[in-house]
């Protein structure tokens, strides 16, 4: 069922992986555009960056700091490996790219089910 | 082989099915995608870090005229903070008599009022007082008088405990004027920058050093 739907699993679960990742997206855009711009983060003006939690907001239970603190760094951990592998990917397609346009995958196109003269 | 047949048939009425659920799954995948990179714009799109789901479960943080609530100013006038629509706004919350970050924060508004003039014309500068209803209209227009600043522009806001609790609670401030019987004062700064349509696009928190870069990030925001 997946072999022959890969198009399909693969799609959601990009989906998922995305969705749980996309609002961290925030804090590493952020982050490297200061960076570009040669300015320093500061850190103790931030509430929440990074899966840095900060401290316990004004009326925050114990229970909604942990939740926010794990929401957090799981909202964190996913940006960094989503966009790990988006980064891995795209190097992945451009050197697989280079391949295809020197023709590197026509040689197995012909050669299949061709036998050589010994 | 009266049985081909028969599973013949049931693989023919069992393939629409599955091709439904395929299609069904391939809609939730694009489904995801899409809501992935509104997500993703949503949140890097305002030239500050928005949090989504912070926003969307917090409407109120995110929009400053829908605070409910009842204020005085430095006038004498009840206001309510939807008054202020079809302005931007640059909030702040102080001690009245504050000796230390407050006088600080007074000064970069000030500063960004001389450095911005066209900012009084159209903007607002509110300043909360953590002081609840202690403070009379007269004190607070001493207080503007303390940094030499007046005019219509300036709006100095104190309430009744409960309701500042509940708009400090909203953007996380916290704030003690006493802590075991001694004066000190405490709190967090901020700056929070709304549109006129009290979309707040923009907080600051901390005071920052550069104030060329710190002007130009809220004249962006606005």
């Amino acid at each position: 069922m997946i072999r022959r739907n890969k198009g399909t699993f693969i799609a959601i679960l990009i989906g998922l992986w995305g969705l749980s990742a996309a609002n961290g997206i925030k804090d590493f855009y952020f982050e490297m555009r200061a960076k570009t711009r040669g300015e320093i983060i500061s850190y103790s003006s931030l509430q929440e960056f990074c899966g840095w939690t900060g401290e316990k907001k004004p009326g925050e239970t114990e229970f909604d700091y942990g939740m926010r603190r794990a929401r957090n760094m799981f909202s964190a951990l996913m940006a960094m490996s989503f966009m790990s592998v988006l980064f891995f990917g795209s190097v992945i397609g451009v050197i697989f790219g280079a391949f295809w346009l020197a023709g590197g995958f026509k040689d197995e196109e012909d050669d299949g089910g061709v036998k050589k003269p010994a | 082989m009266t049985g081909v047949p028969q599973v013949q048939s049931m693989g023919d009425t069992m393939q629409p099915a599955k091709t439904t659920r395929l299609w069904i799954l391939r809609g939730i995948a694009v489904s995801l995608m899409a809501a992935t990179a509104y997500i993703a714009w949503y949140s890097m799109s305002a030239g500050r870090p928005r949090d989504f789901w912070q926003d969307k479960l917090q409407p109120l943080r995110a929009n400053m005229l829908q605070f409910d609530g009842t204020f005085v100013d430095q006038n004498g006038q009840q206001v309510r903070l939807s008054d202020f629509s079809d302005r931007n706004t640059i909030s702040t919350f102080v001690f009245k008599d504050c000796g230390m970050s407050c006088p600080l924060i007074m000064n970069d508004l000030r500063l960004f009022q001389n450095d911005t003039p066209e900012f009084t014309k159209e903007g607002l500068f509110l300043v909360f007082t953590f002081e609840d209803h202690r403070a009379r209209p007269q004190d607070l227009k001493d207080f503007l008088g303390k940094y030499r600043v007046a005019g219509d522009h300036w709006r100095v806001l104190t309430t009744d405990a409960a309701t500042l609790k509940r708009l400090a609670d909203l953007y996380s401030l916290q704030y003690n004027k006493t802590v075991d019987g001694k004066l000190v004062y405490a709190h967090s700064n901020v700056f929070i920058v709304a549109d006129r349509k009290g979309r707040v696009t923009r907080e600051f928190r901390g005071l920052e050093n550069n104030k060329a870069r710190f002007f130009d990030e809220v004249k962006k925001s606005l």
